[in-house]
């Protein structure tokens, strides 16, 4: 029951996903004009045949620059999660696998990211990088991995009880032989998990931070600069705000289905 | 000369460390291994037994360098097992090898069953992916395992055949010396009797010393040239398999021997003189005496304030040593009081 109700999130979310991938890919083909293009003459037309999604003040077509801060966003959100995965997992795994001052040395680094609120803390490091998409990336990225590194570690610390961990030894396996074709593996499953559960977040951080205007500099669309530039127009042309946030919410949606799905369909303590 | 010998080893396993402000200090430490030395020679088959949690188990992982004495040490070939060199280590791995108490355990739930024969192998680089595979495809037929079998994840088979797996990855470096730990506890009797004529038959073709951890004495007496009875982190009695099964000398191995059921029930034994012993917490018992003294129907008072070493039988049982059999073949036991 429960698998087949995660079967169902897991499609739902991996197809929204896909079809959002495919939407930012596809964005210089698929709209109608070209997202920086300007027309005076059209500023705040609402949402019609001409422009499915209106235009904004400049009469730049909306639809466009949806999919045109699709691509920024979501690929910056990707990356940044990639990076949050390669520090926690590795962090993770070392903290799990050796124990003692490793694990002391990362519990607390941990500990020391976790204390601040992680809007806040991508907000600073990202300012004092200076504004760009590669600051806010690797802001974000720096930002999202204790959450990996705790699940990993305590995964890790697990399986180094598993007698099959002793057995990779006694047939003659160093530690890193030991953790790359035993112990990474078997965490696997909670790794996809919380990398998914935390493409959302990081996706829901990379628009809060080009709202605040830390991200791609304008003209570039981004979600986040959108709303930010739609706020102005709220009462005479909500669709500014409307479409762009719609692109947030559905982004985050999907990978939390996502998550929540795989974690229903992989996790075996959920499982009978 | 012996393979392996264990030489006054000590292991203290360090007390969980208390959450709880005031708690003694040093309290919970648990001396698994208390002063143990005996030996297995080459192509001997040595047989541990005693109760669950008596250091059985300790005593394996020591010998496999997966934990290290806290004082005493562990030769192999001359060698200290817990002073080798990496280089040393990895040799010594190929020569010792160990098959698990739980094969479920034992084996990675990802790997399947040649990748996880295969492993040995490749980490010890032995020749090229198809002799590998080769070599593989002839352990699996060893050990009674189809290629479809080999094909398979642990947990798409039985217990028996996982028990097989573990067995054919522990033979794949073709090891000097192969510690069992409850090779057949978890299997059924019918599959038992496989595995264990199996471990027979290996043991004959290539002189294969073995360590043979078992509550079981049906297994003991089916395998074993040597056995060493434990109780509480001690040796309480070793000796040649026939010797000490048959007229056990340690009030403990009497208990231990009349605890086990009889399967016939007209050929029942007298009921016996004391109930089944219960196991002894190490870091409870009397530190300096016998720690079997508590349950010991023949216990006097310096079973309680002396701690009895491992000496001969006096009179040592039955069969003369044969001329030229070291220490190793005499009946030795630890008791102040031992019954002949």
């Amino acid at each position: 029951m429960a698998r087949a109700g995660g079967w169902a999130m897991v499609a739902a979310g991996a197809s929204l996903l896909l079809f959002l991938t495919a939407a930012a890919l596809a964005g210089p083909w698929l709209a109608p004009s070209h997202p920086d293009e300007i027309s005076l003459e059209e500023s705040l037309l609402p949402p019609g045949p001409g422009h499915p999604f209106g235009t904004d003040y400049y009469g730049r077509d909306l639809l466009s620059r949806v999919l045109a801060g699709a691509r920024v966003s979501l690929a910056i959100s990707f990356s940044a999660q990639l990076v949050a995965l390669v520090i926690g997992v590795s962090l993770g795994a070392a903290a799990g696998y050796f124990g003692g001052w490793v694990d002391w040395l990362v519990c607390r680094l941990v500990d020391i990211v976790m204390a601040f609120p992680d809007l806040l803390l991508a907000i600073g490091i990202a300012a004092s990088l200076g504004p760009g998409p590669s600051s806010v990336l690797l802001a974000l990225g720096l930002v999202g991995w204790p959450g990996l590194c705790r699940v990993v570690r305590g995964e890790v610390m697990a399986l180094r009880e598993r007698e099959f961990i002793d057995a990779a030894r006694v047939a003659g396996a160093g530690d890193w032989w030991v953790i790359r074709r035993h112990v990474l593996p078997n965490v696997a499953g909670p790794v996809i998990i919380a990398t998914s559960l935390g493409l959302g977040s990081r996706i829901l951080q990379e628009a809060s931070l080009s709202f605040l205007g830390l991200g791609v500099q304008p003209p570039t669309a981004s979600w986040g600069s959108m709303v930010h530039l739609g706020l102005r127009w709220l009462s005479r042309a909500p669709w500014l705000v409307v479409f762009p946030g719609l692109a947030v919410a559905l982004a985050v949606l999907a990978s939390n289905l996502l998550g929540d799905g795989l974690r229903d369909v992989l996790d075996p303590r959920l499982s009978d | 000369m012996s393979l392996m010998s264990f030489e006054n080893v000590v292991k203290v396993y360090p007390a969980l460390r208390s959450a709880l402000p005031g708690a003694r200090r040093g309290a919970g430490r648990r001396l698994a291994v208390d002063d143990v030395t005996f030996s297995v020679g080459r192509g001997e088959s040595y047989a541990l037994v005693g109760e669950s949690g008596c250091g059985k188990t300790t005593l394996a992982r020591l010998g496999l360098a997966l934990i290290r004495p806290t004082s005493g040490r562990v030769r192999f070939a001359g060698a200290d097992v817990h002073r080798m060199r990496a280089r040393e280590l990895f040799a010594f791995r190929r020569r010792v090898q160990m098959v698990f108490q739980d094969p479920v355990g034992a084996l990675d739930p990802r790997q399947r069953v040649w990748s996880a024969v295969e492993e040995p192998l490749i980490l010890h680089g032995k020749g090229p992916p198809r002799r590998r595979l080769e070599q593989v495809a002839r352990l699996l037929e060893v050990v009674g395992l189809s290629a479809e079998e080999g094909r398979r994840l642990p947990h798409q088979l039985s217990g028996g055949q996982r028990q097989r797996v573990v067995i054919a990855r522990a033979l794949a470096l073709d090891p000097d010396l192969l510690f069992l730990d409850e090779p057949v506890s978890s299997l059924d009797v019918s599959v038992r009797a496989q595995i264990l004529n199996l471990l027979c038959r290996i043991r004959r073709e290539r002189g294969l010393g073995l360590v043979i951890i078992s509550h079981d004495l049906g297994v003991v007496r089916h395998v074993a040239d040597r056995v060493g009875v434990m109780h509480a982190g001690r040796l309480v009695e070793e000796g040649p398999a026939g010797g000490v099964l048959a007229s056990p000398a340690h009030p403990y191995t009497q208990a231990l021997l009349e605890a086990v059921p009889v399967p016939d029930p007209g050929a029942r034994r007298p009921p016996p003189a004391q109930p089944p012993p219960e196991p002894v917490d190490p870091a409870r018992g009397p530190s300096r005496g016998c720690l079997y003294a508590p349950l010991c129907p023949r216990a006097q008072g310096r079973c309680f304030s002396r701690r009895p070493p491992l000496r001969p039988l006096p009179g040592a049982a039955g069969t003369p040593p044969p001329p030229g059999a070291g220490p190793g073949r005499l009946h030795l036991v630890a008791c102040h009081h031992p019954e002949r």
